[in-house]
């Protein structure tokens, strides 16, 4: 009786002890996976702002945004990586872009088109002296 | 003996006294004597015609923009050096007040000197008490009179710094055409055209042109510049955000004084290599060229391009097929000249085309004294020839550029009938199949609307996909700018500006009634003038193109069927009207037309907090 009492005390600790090993498993996977779903969703509402604050974790990543061409608050601070760079912002901040120029419909250098939407997608880099900017790959007027 | 000695002690005390006034007295006329040569009381500059000075190195920094940091930088690098007996190295120079808040205002210019500061500008440059706008022509007109007469040398380089853009022409403000150095506070920005007019108007004949700026190499910057430069250094891609290395370039030039400007436009070239070449990040390319040559250049082009241009039909496929080959940058309608050539002459089977093909690119071997290219990732760009020109696809290039790209100097220059490198362009994109033309029009339209009282009346611009614009929406839309409201500006006046370049389609005027004024005065009557130089129309007329009296007696419905739409066509509600449109066509032509009546378009809700729109059932 003493054995069985025991033996079963020791099968309730075994089977507690799984249940909650289970339970950190689970429950760590769900953070993963809470983690990629945020990740995902910062990405796909991704803003400036964010792409700067958090620059190891973009950088060399592709990207797509969804801005305005400008800089009307002048927040791309620091030498840009080409003098043929360009700007886009949105609420949060502003960001050089550099590799391909404005899309058609939009003139550089001319501060009449600020604030045209525009979405940008690229890589995000750093120039030398750690200046953040997109490397555009596609680039589009929004509508 | 005692008056003896008292009398030769007053003697000597009256010689000391007098020798100490004349000297006062010449330190005095010195100083405020005019100098003939007008100099400006900069004690530290030479004097008279070069001397020992062999070099004025002048540079000419338009840094009212975002490379204003750029500026700080090269500056410093420029006091790593500074100035000496040989060489003096002056500049002017604007900053931006946004991007670089610590630095003055006002345009500065002066002398270089050495400093061990890497970080912080020292040489005692002038205020020039006001801040210029350095994006017109007179404003570098004036620097470089002021440079060669205040610091005459036997050699003089002028290096434009700033944003470039090849032969670009920008937004046209206020009639003028504006493309290169950029201004942000005045808002301007110089054209090729007027850049080589600033140094034609200056009187001096300069060694050295440098352009510290992107994609500046090509053929039609260069023939803008013939006769007014005997060497001119400019890369065919984009520059480094760092632009030149000024220290090792001016250190080479203090050690190496006598070099000839031949020399001092390669040295440039590879410099600029060099510095680059050790960061292994970015590629970049800097040319040097022979401007004796450009007039070579460009008659061999006007041939060749009468050759094409005679024999298009058969031509196109061959020209085409070498200008989608051939290398090309960050404007991808700027193709490497050597490169097409190449292509097309293997590409041809015309015996006198190959001849004149030939023929260029002997010339521009023999022009280009200097190419230097390096890619990290050794990509196409290696095989630049050193010079570009403007070879765009159908789809690159609106029909308002090529309007613009006609005035440049290679159009207007004939050697060959009409036959230039500009009419062989249109008569390629113009002629091109398959390739879909730009969806873009020229703009340029202005719409005012007045009226007579101080009612509350509102101008709205429907434009082609929809977008409403009105000046109680916003400052700016898809296609243009808005002036303030109405109920901001204190004033019984509207106007809608279209941008230089808009959207196809159609742009439908209206005008709105909101409110009665304080005054109570009804009704309003509201006047339309329409400026539109696509169509002729330079200036506002004198009368209005329309007017209509308005009032809340009859308010149209808020959601708008068919059957108000109608009314609303007719004028039957007293409150809404609307008195034409605009209409920029898929080919290019415009039109001013109100014989149509229907309206065309597709109203998208706007998501911002609006006084009033019509809601299109």
């Amino acid at each position: 009786m003493k054995f069985r009492y025991t033996y079963i005390s020791l099968l309730l600790i075994w089977l507690i002890g799984a249940v909650c090993a289970g339970c950190i498993v689970t429950a760590d996977e769900t953070r993963k996976i809470e983690k990629a779903q945020a990740d995902t969703r910062q990405e796909k509402g991704l803003t400036i702002n964010e792409i700067k604050r958090r620059l190891d974790h973009y950088l060399g990543k592709e990207i797509t945004i969804n801005a305005f061409y400008g800089d009307p608050r002048r927040e791309c601070t620091g030498i840009p990586f080409t003098r043929s760079d360009w700007m886009i912002y949105d609420e949060t901040n502003a960001i050089y872009v550099s590799g391909k120029r404005p899309p058609a419909g939009i003139e550089q250098y001319s501060r009449r088109d600020w604030s045209r939407p525009i979405e940008v997608q690229g890589v995000v880099m750093q120039t030398d002296k750690g200046v953040p900017y997109i490397f555009i790959t596609e680039v589009k007027i929004q509508k | 003996m005692m008056d003896k000695r008292s009398g030769i002690l007053k003697i000597l005390r009256y010689i000391f006294l007098s020798f100490i006034i004349v000297l006062g007295l010449i330190s005095i006329v010195g100083t405020n004597a005019p100098d003939p040569l007008g100099n400006d009381g900069d004690s530290s500059k030479t004097s008279g015609t070069g001397g020992d000075t062999k070099w004025t190195y002048m540079v000419y920094i338009a840094g009212d923009n975002n490379l204003s940091d750029a500026a700080i930088g090269d500056i410093n690098e420029m006091e790593q050096v500074g100035s000496n007996d040989s060489m003096n190295v002056v500049v002017q120079v604007e900053f931006s007040q946004q991007y670089t808040p610590d630095m003055s205002r006002n345009t500065l210019r002066g002398k270089i000197l050495k400093d061990y500061d890497q970080t912080t500008i020292s040489s005692p440059l002038e205020d020039m008490g006001d801040n210029l706008d350095m994006g017109v022509k007179e404003t570098l007109t004036d620097f470089i009179k002021w440079a060669t007469t205040n610091y005459p040398a036997d050699y003089y380089v002028l290096v434009l710094w700033d944003h470039g853009a090849g032969w670009k022409l920008s937004r046209q403000t206020g009639g003028a055409v504006r493309g290169a150095l950029q201004d942000e506070t005045s808002g301007s920005f110089m054209s090729l055209p007027e850049l080589a007019s600033a140094v034609s108007e200056s009187g001096v004949h300069l060694d050295v042109i440098n352009f510290d700026a992107c994609l500046m190499a090509m053929y039609e910057v260069a023939y803008e510049f013939n006769g007014l430069t005997d060497y001119m250094v400019f890369s065919e891609e984009v520059e480094p955000g760092d632009g030149d290395p000024y220290d090792t370039i001016l250190q080479d030039l203090v050690d190496n004084p006598n070099m000839t400007p031949s020399e001092l436009a390669i040295m440039i070239t590879k410099e600029f290599k060099e510095f680059y070449k050790s960061y292994d990040r970015t590629k970049i390319t800097k040319s040097a060229v022979d401007m004796s040559k450009t007039t070579q250049l460009h008659n061999q082009i006007c041939t060749l391009a009468q050759f094409m241009n005679s024999n298009m039909d058969s031509e196109r496929p061959h020209i085409q097929g070498a200008r989608d080959t051939s290398i090309n940058y960050l404007y991808p309608e700027n193709h490497d000249l050597g490169d097409f050539l190449k292509y097309y002459y293997d590409l041809t089977s015309d015996s006198e085309i190959k001849y004149k093909i030939t023929e260029i690119q002997t010339t521009l071997s023999e022009m280009v004294i200097s190419n230097e290219i390096y890619s990290p990732e050794n990509d196409a760009i290696t095989g630049s020839k050193g010079l570009a020109v403007f070879l765009p696809r159908r789809d690159e290039v609106p029909d308002a550029d090529l309007t613009r790209y006609s005035l440049l100097a290679i159009n207007q220059s004939r050697v060959v009938g009409d036959n230039t490198w500009g009419s062989f362009v249109n008569l390629l994109v113009t002629g091109d199949t398959g390739q879909t033309p730009p969806l873009t029009a020229e703009g340029n339209f202005v719409i005012m609307l007045k009226w007579d009282t101080d009612a509350d009346l509102d101008l709205l611009i429907n434009e082609p996909d929809g977008t409403w614009a009105a000046p109680f929406i916003g400052a700016t839309s898809p296609n243009g700018f808005l002036s303030e409201d109405s109920i901001d500006s204190g004033e019984s006046t509207e106007n809608y500006a279209a941008a230089e370049t808009v959207e196809k389609g159609y742009y439908d005027v209206f005008v709105s009634y909101y409110k009665d004024g304080p005054s109570g005065k009804t009704p309003t009557t509201a006047y339309i003038y329409i400026l539109d130089p696509a169509n002729g129309v330079n200036e506002f007329p004198a009368q209005p193109d329309y007017q209509r009296e308005m009032d809340l007696t009859n308010q149209a419905p808020i959601i708008w069927d068919d059957t108000v739409l109608n009314d609303i066509q007719n004028n039957i509600y007293s409150d809404w009207w609307w008195p034409t449109y605009l209409e920029r066509s898929l080919n290019g032509e415009v039109s001013l037309d109100d014989s149509n009546i229907n309206i065309n378009f597709i109203v998208i809700p706007s998501k911002k907090k609006l006084k009033r729109l019509p809601q299109i059932d």
